[in-house]
Order: C-alpha cells, then structure tokens, then sequence
C-alpha cells in the first residue's frame, strides 16, 4: 500500500516544470514538499492527480500505474486533492460544498436521487451526517447553512480539507492548507491531519509555513526549480545549507555585514511613519498590524520567506494594495490617498523585477517619461544627479530597455524612481534575478541615493545583500514583524532562522 | 429528509388548486392553464439542463418536439395507446440525448448553444422531409386525447399534477449529494473532477434527465392538442422556454415555473395584437435588469428565515 510517483517529469512548452521528481508516501505517513515559489510543488500535485499530463515518470497507487488514468478515475481510486485557491461556488453552502467530496463514495445512481429509492435516501442521509461530523471535527458545524461566498478564505480552506476528506480517500495531497489561517485554526487543521494519519491515510503537504510542516510531518522534499533538492526528516533537512539557502537567500552567504555610514541621529523624528498598517488581497489578509518607521537617510530591510508578506506590506505603503492603519510621511497624513496621490507626496514604488520600466521603449524614453512633470532647472538638475548616480546608463540612452542587462535594467528603473523625486523609494528585491556579481554596484547606488535624504525600504529575500545596506531590520513571519533589529542580527543565523520561520505557538495552543 | 423537501411541491400543487377554483367553468382560463403547465415542464427541463449542470441547450423543443412525434407516430400509425406512447416519449429523447451530450458538452457555452442549435434545424428538417411517416409539413393530426375524462378541470388537474410529481423529484435531486455534485460540474468542472466525479458523464446523464422531461412535455402537448406538425416545438419554442427558466430563475426548483407562468400570463394580458411582441419585451428586459438572477431571487428581500435557506434552493 503506498502512492509512488516516481521520476516524474512535467514540461509547459518550453518549461521544464519538473525534472526527475519523485516522492512516496506510504498510509499513515504525513510527507511534506517545500520550496519557493515557482519550484514545481503545485505542479507535482497536479501531475500526481491527473491534471498537467507527464512527460517521463510514473504514478503508481498500490502498485497499479495511475499515470493515464483521467483525474475522477485516480480520485475513485482514492486519491484525493485541495487546492492552494480553493475553488469554490460562492453560492452554495458550506454543506453543499463538503457534500460534493462525498458524490465519489456513493454507489447510488442519480434516478435513485429523483425518484427517492430507500438506496438513494439512505446514502444520502449517510453523506449528511458524514458532513455535518466533518464539519464537527474542523470546529465549523455551524456554518452549515452558510453560502461560501461570505466566509474567510482561511475558513474556506478548511472546509476544502474538509471536502476532500469526505470520499474516503487512502491518500490525500493538501495544496498549502495553513495558508491564511489564524493560530487557532492552524491547530485545528494539525488535528485533523494528525486524526487523518492516525486512520491510515497517506498525507501529502505542500506548505509555504516550514513550522507547521516540521511538526506535522516525518519526510521533507525540497524542490527548487522543479528539481528535487534535498529529502529527509524536518530536522535533516532545516540543518542543510541547501534549505537554508532556499529559506534565506544564498549570495556572500558568508560576507559578514559591513557597518554603514549611519547618518541619521537616533532621535530624529522619523520621514515616514506606518502604524497598525494591515494588507488584503480580496478576503485574504496577509499583513498584520504592522508599524514601520523610515529615517531620513536610512535604509530599512524588510525581510522573510517566501509569502511572509514583504511585497504586500510595500503594497500596502504605496496604496496598491488594499489596507487599513496610518501612514505619514512628514506628520501629513498620506493613507486616506489613492496611490498616485500618495506618489505626488512622495512614496515611489519599485515593483520586483524591474516592473516600473518599459521594456520596448529606449532608455531615453523611459527616462523621458518619468522626468515629464519636471522643466527647467529642476531637470537639469536631476538629470546630472542621474548622470552622476548611472554613468552606465548614459552611455545606453538610445537602447531598448529589453536590450539592457539585469543590473543595467535595475539601474534604469532606480533612476525612473528617482526622477519621480521621491521622499521615501520601496525597493522590492531588487537582486531578483540579477547576477552577484551587480551587487556591489547596486548596494553603492543604493546606499548614494539614500545619502541624498531618501529613506529607503528594501524588501530582500537575500539577507546577506540587505545586511550590508541596512541600518535596520525588519522580520516579518505570517504577515507580522517576528523581529526588529540592528543589522548585525543578520550573522546571527539561528536567530534570524527563528524569526523567518514565525512566532513558535505549538505550545501555547495546545491548552 | 425534512418536509422542506416537499415545500416547492406543496406550493405548486396549492397554488394549481387554487387557480382552478378560480377558473373553473371559464374554457379560456383553463386552456391557458394547461399550455402554462406544458411551458412550465420545459422551462423545469431547461432548469435541469443549464440551472443545475451549466449545460445551455437551444434543443430543448426538439427533445419535446422528439417525443410528441414519438407518441404521435405511434398512435396514429400503430393505433397505440397514449399511455405505451408516454413510455417512448420520454425514454427516446433521454435515450437519445446520453450519447449527443457525451459528444457536445464539452464546448462552450456558445458552442453549445450553437450545437444544440444546428441539432434542432436538423431535425427539424427530418420532420418536414419525413413524408407520410412524420406528416411532412402537413403533420400529423387526429391524435387520441390524453387520458381520463375530456373535461377541462380534468386537464388542468392532470397536467399541473404532472408538473408537482416533475417538481418533487427535481426537489430531491437538487437537495440529494448528486445535486451538490452537479452544481459543482456547473461551477467548475476541475474541481468537479478533483471530487471523482465523471464530469462527462454528470452532463450527460443530466442532459438526457432534462431531454426526457422535455419529451414528456412533448406527449402532453401532442394529445391535448392533438395535433401535432413541424412548427408545433419549433426553435423558437426552446427559446421562449429558456427565456422562462431565466426570468423566473434557472438555479432554483420553482424558478422555472414561475417564470413559465409569469411569461405566458403577460404575453396572454398584454395589450395590442400588434404591439404586444414591443410590450412582453420590454417588460423581459426590465425583469432582467431588475432580478439578474430571476423572480426568485426576489424572495431573498423578504425577512430572512435561516430554515428556508438549506432545503429548496
């Protein structure tokens, strides 16, 4: 008895998705898959389930190869998935939905259904009381009647979980089901999936949140890539540099921080102040509470895994996103403003991956069109501090922007930022694909531009790159600041391993 | 099973004896009480077909149109009874329509409205080219009468209790774990999958339910009028009957009905032969802008009973 993927291989036109993957999981056994982003997890579920076709590798289910099986076939054989957005009616009820995983379990037809044979209403009074007991056990009973459409999507996840576990299934593959769930509720979903394992049922967990993964469960696998990186216990593998690397950033792993020039007195009143600030991407709140204080002159990194909710917070500040709290920027009051409000008052967003520039236009253009609200002397002006910051650019003016290399690219989309005379620059992982060998040109321009007054906020997945800018540090785990510090924190591994991986609260839910 | 299982049937067949008193005598009243419930059967097939499984098909006529031929060729060629025909009626079109869904339900919405269609001018053809066998476009005419007693009351009785079996059986359907299932094919037919539902097979076997209601409407109609030719359940007809469905609502059991009666009440009242096509649409459109989800909908402006929500959507 177990579910055996082995060697799988998936492939998105020229893609290579996944490469060599393969993970068992035997019944009883709660096995974990971790990786960034865009590493291939979901799409491992996917091609264990049926839904992205395999180019190599195969499935197998106790024994029997699954692997050209149609998807409703691999769930009556008993597989079973969530998914990471869970897909829901919004207007059905909570008991439709978790009724709808039980349709595989029955052996009824649907005319005993529409005509009410004793076969057809027994199984349905079963499923009914299988539901409301699922239900029961994930602490949500009463929400029943409720239409989907309305609850939080923490709870929609749960009841998702909920569903899949409905038909019965031998295995089921749960596609970051803590995501957006409290405390309270993550404890609840451990229960369950203990109470699961306990049954016998082989889990499968893909999961952003490494503290809920390691103590859940026995086996990691890391991807990266869509190639397996390492395999092993949690406590294995959270040693592994390799993971370390994944789990917080890889380059001059080994540079020590080098102390800044700091330039800001300590008790100067701060150029931006964010209090209580929260962020939501639709009903998902991901940012909480958090208070953020930018110097005049001062770099601040905001760090933490992958999804901790670096990108929203920035959002968040620059009015893209959805959020409640208070910003001010010079004591004005700035977040009852829409974003290009906010810009005028001087907060320039640079989005990852050189969002802000246009690839097609020229390096001229793009400057062009960042610089048209200025004239005269103030554009002068500018434009010999950009001559002076981007020497580089100035000798590409008249090449497209696509033509431009990585960190020739990121100089391009600083010096935009700048041109918007910023008072406050949110900087969102700006190493992002570049090669190390940039990075001492950028952290010099970013630490000149800081010099001019600016405060800086620089969202980092690599730590050692943002330890040698930082005058301070910010953590955020689970959408909140896990730890505020100065930057020699940052040679501090196991502290700064604790502060990614969140606020530890097994134990003080457990009562 | 709570009796809020049986609430939308109770309401039909309350509202039905109600009606009759009230019409009772007047042959107008109970002619058009009889069509309505011929209406209402096709707009609940279309409630099946597109309200429960998300399957919009412009065939819904033609499989009432394949019925009424059945159990008219069957009559006047053959001398059955009405009853053997009422067999053939239904267990055609839903015989028919499995293995045309295995083929078609996979397309868009629009492809499949197109699909559907092209079936209908189909068969319409066949009919007008079936010469003697299918009347041409003469039809076929002579047709035994329904069952029971040729009393108006009788009919009206007869056809709105049709109806209230028709409603109680969509009733638990909807409200059995094949329901939720099919809602889910509608919605969103991966996850549908991700639950081991057969997503073509949930379609079909909902398409060939829809098409076999649709043939028994397709019976009534044919011995109540007793006659039967190619315009009789034309194209037109599987249109007005979804446009019904929609108005009262195609996602709920009583939906269809209510706009099977609302429709044929205002096209029955509107003034002006001429102008009256202007009036009824006009007065869909306001329905449509008002209630986009149909007169039933409506029901969730009055007070909220948590009791009512569960059983009878």
């Amino acid at each position: 008895m177990k579910l055996e993927a082995t060697d799988i291989s998936v492939r998105f036109g020229g893609i290579q998705a996944l490469d060599g993957v393969s993970v068992t999981v035997t019944p009883g056994q709660i096995a974990a898959v971790v990786g960034s982003n865009g590493s291939g997890k979901s799409t491992l579920f996917n091609a264990i389930m049926g839904f992205a076709p395999i180019e190599k590798g195969s499935v197998k289910l106790n024994g029997q190869n699954i692997s050209n099986l149609p998807v409703h076939r691999r769930v009556q054989a008993g597989l079973c998935r969530t998914f990471q957005t869970p897909r829901i009616d919004p207007e059905s009820t909570v008991l439709e939905a978790v009724k709808s995983g039980g349709v595989v379990s029955m052996s009824s037809h649907l005319w005993d259904a529409c005509l009410g044979t004793p076969l057809g209403r027994h199984e349905a009074r079963e499923i009914e009381e299988r539901a409301y007991s699922v239900l029961e056990e994930l602490n949500l009973g009463d929400l029943a009647s409720q239409t989907m459409g309305e609850l939080p999507m923490g709870t929609v996840r749960l009841i998702d979980v909920g569903r899949a576990v409905m038909g019965g299934p031998s295995f089921i593959l749960l596609d970051e089901p803590a995501a957006g769930l409290s405390h309270a509720e993550q404890d609840v979903l451990k229960a369950q999936i203990r109470r699961l394992a306990g049954d016998a049922v082989g889990v499968l967990l893909v999961e952003h949140n490494f503290r809920f993964v390691s103590d859940l469960s026995d086996q990691i696998t890391v991807l990266e890539n869509g190639r397996m990186l390492d395999h092993g216990t949690p406590d294995e593998v959270s040693k592994r540099p390799d993971f370390i690397r994944i789990y917080l950033g890889s380059s001059g792993a080994d540079t020590p921080p080098r102390p800044a020039a700091r330039q800001s007195a300590p008790d100067e009143a701060p150029l931006m102040r964010c209090s209580g600030l929260t962020a939501r991407h639709g009903r998902i709140q991901v940012c909480f509470d958090i208070d953020l204080d930018v110097p005049r002159s001062g770099v601040v990194a905001l760090l933490g895994a992958n999804g901790a909710g670096k990108s929203s917070l920035l959002g968040a500040i620059s009015g893209l996103v959805k959020s409640s709290g208070s910003i001010r920027m010079e004591d004005e009051e700035i977040h009852s403003l829409p974003a290009h409000r906010r810009a005028e008052k001087g907060i320039c967003f640079v989005p990852e991956i050189r969002g802000n520039i246009f690839p097609t236009l020229s390096v001229l253009e793009n400057l062009e069109l960042s610089q048209r609200r200025l004239s005269g002397a103030a554009l002068h002006a500018l434009r010999d501090e950009l001559r002076e910051l981007f020497p580089r650019l100035h000798e590409r003016l008249s090449s497209e922007a696509r033509m431009l290399s990585g960190g020739e690219q990121q100089m391009l989309a600083l010096a935009m930022a700048l041109s918007q005379q910023p008072k406050v620059l949110l900087l969102d992982e700006p190493t992002q694909g570049l090669a190390p060998a940039v990075y001492d040109t950028l952290e010099d321009t970013i630490r000149r531009i800081a010099a001019h007054g600016i405060g800086v906020v620089l969202a980092e997945q690599n730590a050692a790159f943002a330890a040698r800018l930082a005058d301070h540090v910010v953590v955020l785990a689970e959408g909140e600041v896990s730890l505020r510090a100065d930057p020699e924190i940052l040679s501090d591994r196991t502290r700064l391993m604790e502060a990614y991986l969140g606020p530890d609260n097994s134990e003080e839910q457990v009562a | 099973m709570s009796w809020l299982t049986f609430r939308p049937t109770l309401i039909v067949v309350a509202l039905a004896t109600v009606a009759g008193f009230f019409i009772a005598g007047n042959l107008f009243w109970l002619d058009t009480s009889v069509l309505m419930a011929i209406y209402a059967l096709m707009a609940l097939s279309v409630g099946v077909s597109f309200g429960l499984c998300g399957i919009l098909s412009v065939a819904q006529a033609a499989f009432a149109a394949l019925g009424a031929y059945c159990t008219a060729i069957l009559s006047t060629h053959y001398g059955a009874p009405p009853m053997v025909g009422l067999l053939v009626a239904v267990a055609l079109p839903a015989a028919f329509a499995y293995p045309f869904a295995r083929l078609v339900t996979n397309m868009s919405h629009l492809g499949l409205a197109m699909a559907t269609l092209l079936f209908s001018s189909m068969f319409d053809i066949v009919l007008r080219e079936g010469g003697d066998f299918t009347g041409g476009y003469i039809g076929l005419s002579g047709l035994p009468p329904l069952p029971g007693p040729m009393d108006a009351g009788w009919l009206h009785g007869l056809v709105w209790g049709i109806v209230a079996l028709v409603t109680l059986m969509l009733t638990l359907l909807y409200a059995s774990p094949y329901g939720a299932g099919l809602k889910s094919v509608r919605n969103d037919a991966l996850r549908a999958a991700a639950d081991g539902i057969d997503v073509a097979h949930a379609r079909s076997v909902a398409l060939s339910l829809s098409a076999g209601i649709a043939g028994l409407a397709g019976w009534l109609y044919a011995h109540y009028i007793s006659y039967l030719g190619p315009d009789s359940l034309g194209s037109s007809m599987s249109i007005s009957v979804l446009l019904m469905a929609m108005v009262g609502g195609v996602t709920t059991v009583l939906g269809p009905i209510l706009g099977a009666v609302a429709l044929t009440l205002l096209s029955t009242l509107l003034p002006g032969a001429e102008s009256a096509g202007m009036f009824y649409g006009g007065a869909l459109l306001l329905v449509l802008l008002i209630a986009p989800k149909g007169l039933m909908s409506l029901r969730d402006l009055l007070p909220a009973r948590s009791a009512a929500k569960g059983g009878q959507r």
